[in-house]
């Protein structure tokens, strides 16, 4: 009888080719032979979303993973020299005696960590910043990798060790630089304050006439009139950065461009004085600064005059910080402390 | 047995039977694999697969059958359901050439390249040399980006030279989007069978893909003078003029608004 696979002559009577393998006699009732079939449904459903080569993409990454272990700590378990070590990326390599690629992932991470906090508040900076972390991960991947044939096993290990570094190295410095300065982008051009320009503050609320602080003004409902004519509400809230003018106690006496403080003329100035009512008066109450707030956008209309008293109080709770630097970008970079000057660019 | 001897029938049933009465012929498993093969010809893979499944009903060692099933589930793009089935059918059929290319086949579609190559060169290394084996091996080559795959696509024409493995060609080189190829795949076809009107069909989709719309509107009036009532094939064609018409109505627009 020949095999209809391999087409082998077999012997009769033999049921099974003695070549392949293949049955040579079924019996009717002994399987089905209506192939299965997906819905319309499901076809719909799997050229939305073909999972099977998504699986297929995984299973072959999968594949590869294996060939990126280190092979010198294969199938051991870590010492622990190593697993301290990994506090810098690179370290652990050059510890087990791969330099190259130690120092090839510490001069990375060096590299893009120093350009990220360079330009620290931009989109890039944030980049950069990630990138650093990024390597700093895979260094630990890296050593971790080893540890774990199974897949999920490794991918915990992995995980523990990043949370770890990440709880040691990482947590404590940006915590404790938090406390010590801040960042902010500026979003509108006002004043000599551009849109994409970087600021530093010294978080905390004991401030000095003079300074230029960040501030926050709660949302207040300013009823004025557009350049068209038509009545409109204006909300004005947010964060806002200008000089302080006066504390509690004092008086500011604003006209045609001169500022006086308690009858005498102050030394310094609002960051933008150009866009402020050309009469204002008013005393500071107890536990608010006085703070002409200058910096509006250049296409914000104009507000009455009890307005501007109201929005010129700021209460002490709403001082977030002192402006220290400006940080980016680099052709404007400088100090902001200086009290004195008006000119557009400088403080 | 004598117990049944004396069981009494409705008079009707015996006379349900008459002498000389036209009875339907009964049909063969070849009959119905040939039923399957023309639907197939003509791109009608859902009928083709039922005549497929007919055919192994008659005759559940018939290979063709398994086959043929297995190439139109991948040809209705139902690949997991095709892996699967040409799977049971290698249990029954476990040296079988065409049916690991077939498995090859479906793997591909499912994205598992590297499986698919094993079943390809498992195929390849059976005895016997079939088109099919070739054309999926072009098919992997075409999904892996290698360039070798149009030395598989000849020698699947070589093999056979049925107006089929052209047109089929051409379809897997539309299905991994490389319409060049496809084309010229297809004009092959036409030129080897210009009476049947599938591969025009086939010819106009390739066309359609490049942007010819002139010989796409040119075959697709072949097709349909060979075919008049086909319905994929009108209402490619009445697309083809309402793009034309749109195209030429904006450049006038054009031309007047200058």
């Amino acid at each position: 009888m020949q095999c209809p696979s391999c087409q082998f002559e077999n012997m009769p009577g033999i049921t099974v080719c003695g070549r392949c393998g293949a049955r040579l006699q079924c019996s009717p009732a002994e399987f089905d032979v209506q192939p299965p079939r997906a819905s319309p449904r499901a076809k719909r459903l799997r050229r939305w979303f073909p999972w099977y080569r998504w699986a297929a993409v995984f299973r072959s990454v999968a594949e590869r993973i294996p060939a990126l272990r280190v092979p010198e700590l294969d199938g051991q378990r870590l010492p622990w020299g190593v697993c301290l070590r990994m506090v810098v990326p690179g370290w652990p390599q050059t510890h087990t005696g791969q330099r190259q690629r130690g120092r090839r992932m510490l001069g990375l991470f060096l590299v893009l960590f120093a350009a990220g906090m360079v330009s620290i508040g931009t989109s890039c900076g944030a980049l950069l910043l990630g990138t650093a972390v990024a390597v700093h991960i895979s260094s630990i991947m890296d050593v971790l990798w080893p540890i774990a044939h199974d897949p999920r096993d490794r991918a915990l290990a992995v995980l523990v060790g990043v949370v770890a570094v990440g709880a040691v190295v990482y947590a404590p410095p940006v915590w404790a630089l938090s406390q010590i300065v801040g960042v902010r982008r500026i979003a509108i051009t006002a004043g000599p304050l551009q849109a994409g320009d970087v600021l530093l503050y010294r978080p905390g609320r004991v401030v000095n006439t003079g300074d230029v602080v960040l501030y926050e003004i709660r949302p207040v409902q300013v009823p004025t009139r557009t350049a068209t004519g038509y009545a409109a509400v204006y909300r004005v809230q947010g964060e806002y950065v200008d000089r302080i003018i006066a504390r509690a106690g004092q008086s500011i006496v604003w006209e045609d461009g001169r500022l006086r403080v308690d009858g005498r003329p102050a030394p310094f100035q609002p960051l933008h004085p150009d866009s402020l009512p050309t009469d204002l008066q008013f005393t500071v109450p107890q536990g608010y600064y006085g703070i002409l707030p200058s910096t509006q956008p250049q296409d914000a209309p104009s507000f009455p005059p009890d307005s501007w008293q109201a929005l010129s109080l700021v209460p002490r709770s709403q001082i977030r910080g002192r402006v220290v630097l400006r940080q980016w970008p680099p052709w404007r970079w400088g100090r902001l402390s200086c009290p004195v000057g008006t000119e557009n660019g400088s403080f | 047995m004598a117990r049944f001897d004396k069981l009494e029938f409705d008079e009707e049933r015996q006379h349900d039977e008459l002498p000389g009465e036209r009875t339907a012929p009964k049909r063969t498993e070849i009959d119905w694999m040939q039923q399957a093969d023309q639907h197939r010809r003509g791109g009608l893979y859902e009928n083709a697969l039922k005549f497929y499944s007919r055919a192994l009903e008659s005759d559940r060692m018939l290979v063709g059958g398994w086959l043929g099933q297995v190439q139109m589930l991948v040809q209705l793009a139902e690949y997991p359901e095709a892996e699967l089935w040409s799977r049971k059918a290698l249990e029954l059929f476990p040296g079988q050439g065409d049916l690991l290319a077939a498995r090859g086949q479906a793997l591909c579609r499912l994205g598992s390249l590297k499986a698919a190559h094993e079943m390809s060169d498992g195929a390849l290394r059976q005895r016997g040399q079939s088109a099919y084996r070739w054309m999926v091996r072009g098919e992997l080559m075409l999904a892996g980006r290698q360039t070798p795959d149009q030395h598989c696509f000849d020698k699947a024409q070589q093999l056979e030279t049925d107006w089929l493995i052209p047109t089929e060609i051409a379809m897997i080189c539309l299905f991994y989007r490389h319409p060049g190829r496809a084309h010229i795949r297809a004009c092959r076809a036409c030129e080897m069978a210009p009476e049947q009107w599938f591969p025009w069909l086939v010819q106009a989709r390739c066309q359609r893909a490049l942007g010819l719309a002139r010989q796409c509107r040119r075959s697709l009036e072949t097709c349909l003078e060979l075919h008049p009532g086909h319905e994929e094939a009108r209402q490619m064609l009445a697309d083809q003029q309402s793009a034309t018409a749109a195209s030429l109505s904006r450049w006038l627009r054009g031309l007047f608004q200058r």
